[in-house]
């Protein structure tokens, strides 16, 4: 890692803090009711709605109310996307979207992983991506994060009943912590150069004529092969360019600060419109961080010991840096068979130098690795280059920033209580090693915590390794994969990973725009998000109900370095080993390869 | 082809409801 690229990774984390801290401050404001101003404007929302504001829900009653409003919003976002050709706010005429197709994307965008088997300009309406995509991109987020509100109050009361309100909790934190940053983020967009418009798409002439290969589609959609399995290309030429337009800025907006992902356009934020400058692309890094950030710092003031905050934000933030330290310096060694040919890929003053292919010249090694690694350490998603063109340990930690659960910052609301519930695990592990019954922030960690956190740990594994094994033992997902061997193996468990840890981002490489992989991805996101959610409330609800036990001599502490390193160990362990034997098959293998 | 996926959808949904119900019942076997 050179010294620009570790000064980019200095001033992100300076930034964080200083931006997440007072963001923690006011988001606890927000959900412990103290927003006098938003209270006044809430209270005619809840009455027309038929809402008690006042009333507490159990843990069950919580998890069928996200449920409800999820599941409803899975039916409107697949009717919209079928019925969006007679819809307005459609100039270019955009058909209704396939069956499979429409409910993979709802079931994507409804469970914030914003998976996209289609390309956004040439299949979604403008309605479509603000009245579904966009909606869904604000719910899904508030959801993350009245989740883990609620978990956080389970820690934090004692002999109660209820956890929250979830309709409050979800219309709190949409009004006055997702909705006022992404229009001044949006704001912000416009001014360094992405589109908000309803134009219809401007074509326009290019100043040469270009010449290119493309592969030939066949009647469904997939490129045509030829006996030995090539893609069959035809040559084309083209003197225009078809310009994509679109109330682009808005959605980006959401997208990055509610770590949803999903681009407006396809090439997400590689592109020109979707990501303008360097500096756009710096704040939209800092966007998809600074929420999960900030709950860091909400848990600590919740429980009363902002130290707790700080030492979940620690352990986050060390096995980031880690994974930014990697991934750069996997790519910046370049590729050792452009080596052999005589290609110079020492980082100069003309070139930046290593492994290039696949990212924008804009942003260079150091701000796509960073990027990457944000991105799927968060649940975000988003794009801005091609993972699939990364060195094999580069694309390796991406991928294992995905497998270890999101839970490093992670998406927003899911990273904290993926972690806190790691946490729950090194207390009940540490209880086991000095034979003390674990307790956590003074709550006793017994057989039901344990039993549930067991489920929200190893629902994501048994979904991303099962469904790896249906695709590549299966004829429909071996039949769009892009490059054999090693690499095609990490293009299909890479795309399971994404889906089932609910983070979106796709490698590349591989065709999921059909019905095997729309039919199975869905499956993989649903239950890698609800399958998470639901025994989170309820360890959530058991807490609340629990008395709170003092500080003693034998209470050991979870503020400090210890506790930090126990942590971050008992999420590599058990997050980790279960992808040990695929990450072998993929990346590991293709890396002995290369460098033989 | 609707009909399946909304029959698809609401199967997945009962599943994850079903989960919840089956946690809550974990819990009452406890208590």
């Amino acid at each position: 890692m050179n010294a620009p690229a570790g000064m980019l990774l200095l001033a992100f984390m300076v930034l964080l803090v200083l931006l997440a801290w007072p963001l923690g401050r006011f988001i606890t404001h927000v959900v412990d009711g103290r927003f006098a101003f938003g209270a006044r404007i809430e209270r005619p929302l809840y009455r027309l709605a038929g809402v008690d504001e006042t009333k507490e829900m159990g843990w069950l009653q919580y998890a069928l109310a996200i449920l409800l409003i999820n599941g409803l919003g899975v039916l409107v976002l697949y009717a919209l996307q079928r019925l969006q050709g007679g819809l307005p706010l459609n100039p270019q005429g955009l058909g209704a979207v396939s069956p499979d197709s429409a409910f993979n994307t709802a079931v994507s965008f409804v469970t914030n992983t914003n998976w996209q088997g289609y390309g956004g300009e040439t299949t979604m309406s403008y309605l479509t991506q603000m009245l579904g995509l966009a909606v869904q991109n604000y719910l899904s987020a508030a959801t993350g994060i009245a989740v883990v509100v609620a978990l956080i109050r389970g820690f934090a009361r004692h002999s109660a009943q209820g956890i929250g309100n979830a309709w409050v909790d979800l219309t709190r934190v949409t009004l006055w912590i997702l909705l006022p940053i992404s229009i001044v983020f949006a704001l912000f967009l416009v001014q360094q150069g992405s589109v908000q418009n309803f134009d219809a798409y401007k074509t326009v002439k290019t100043v040469e004529t270009v010449s290119y290969q493309e592969p030939r589609l066949g009647a469904d959609g997939q490129p045509m092969k030829n006996d030995k399995g090539e893609p069959v290309m035809e040559d084309k030429s083209t003197h225009q360019q078809t310009l994509a337009m679109g109330p682009a800025a808005s959605q980006i907006a959401i997208k990055m600060l509610g770590t949803n992902g999903g681009g407006f356009f396809n090439a997400n934020a590689a592109h020109p419109y979707e990501n303008p400058t360097p500096l756009a692309n710096f704040v939209q890094m800092l966007s998809i961080f600074v929420i999960p950030a900030a709950l860091c710092f909400v848990f600590g003031r919740m429980v009363g010991d902002l130290r707790q905050g700080w030492a979940i934000f620690a352990a986050m933030a060390l096995m980031f840096v880690v994974g930014v330290i990697a991934a750069t310096y996997f790519e910046q060694q370049g590729n050792p068979l452009l080596a052999a040919q005589g290609v110079d890929q020492a980082a100069s003053a003309t070139q930046p130098g290593g492994n290039m292919e696949g990212k924008e010249a804009r942003f260079g090694i150091a701000a796509t690795a960073l990027f990457a690694a944000i991105t799927t350490a968060a649940s975000c998603g988003a794009v801005n280059g091609m993972h699939d063109s990364f060195t094999p340990l580069g694309g390796a930690v991406p991928l294992v920033n995905m497998q270890l659960g999101e839970v490093i910052f992670g998406g927003v609301g899911t990273g904290l209580y993926g972690m806190l519930v790691f946490a729950i695990i090194a207390v009940f592990i540490a209880g086991l090693m000095i034979g003390r019954t674990p307790e956590y922030l003074g709550k006793k960690i017994e057989a039901y915590e344990m039993k549930m956190g067991s489920i929200a740990i190893l629902v994501t594994p048994l979904i991303v390794l099962l469904g790896t094994a249906i695709a590549v033992m299966s004829d429909a997902g071996r039949a769009t994969l892009g490059n054999p061997g090693a690499h095609g193996f990490s293009e299909i468990l890479y795309a399971l990973t994404s889906a089932g840890n609910n983070n979106g981002s796709a490698f590349g490489g591989l065709g999921a725009n059909t019905p095997f992989y729309n039919v199975l991805l869905a499956v993989a996101m649903w239950f890698g998000r609800f399958g998470v959610i639901v025994p989170v409330l309820a360890i959530a609800g058991g807490l609340a109900a629990k008395k709170r036990l003092a500080v003693n001599a034998g209470t050991m502490p979870t503020h400090g370095p210890l506790f930090v390193v126990l942590l971050v160990g008992t999420v590599g362990l058990v997050g980790l080993l279960n992808y040990v034997p695929a990450l072998a098959l993929g990346p590991v293998i293709e890396h002995l390869v290369l460098w033989k | 082809m609707d009909a399946l996926f909304v029959g698809l959808g609401l199967m997945l949904w009962l599943l994850a409801a079903g989960l919840a119900l089956g946690c809550r019942a974990l819990a009452g076997a406890k208590t």
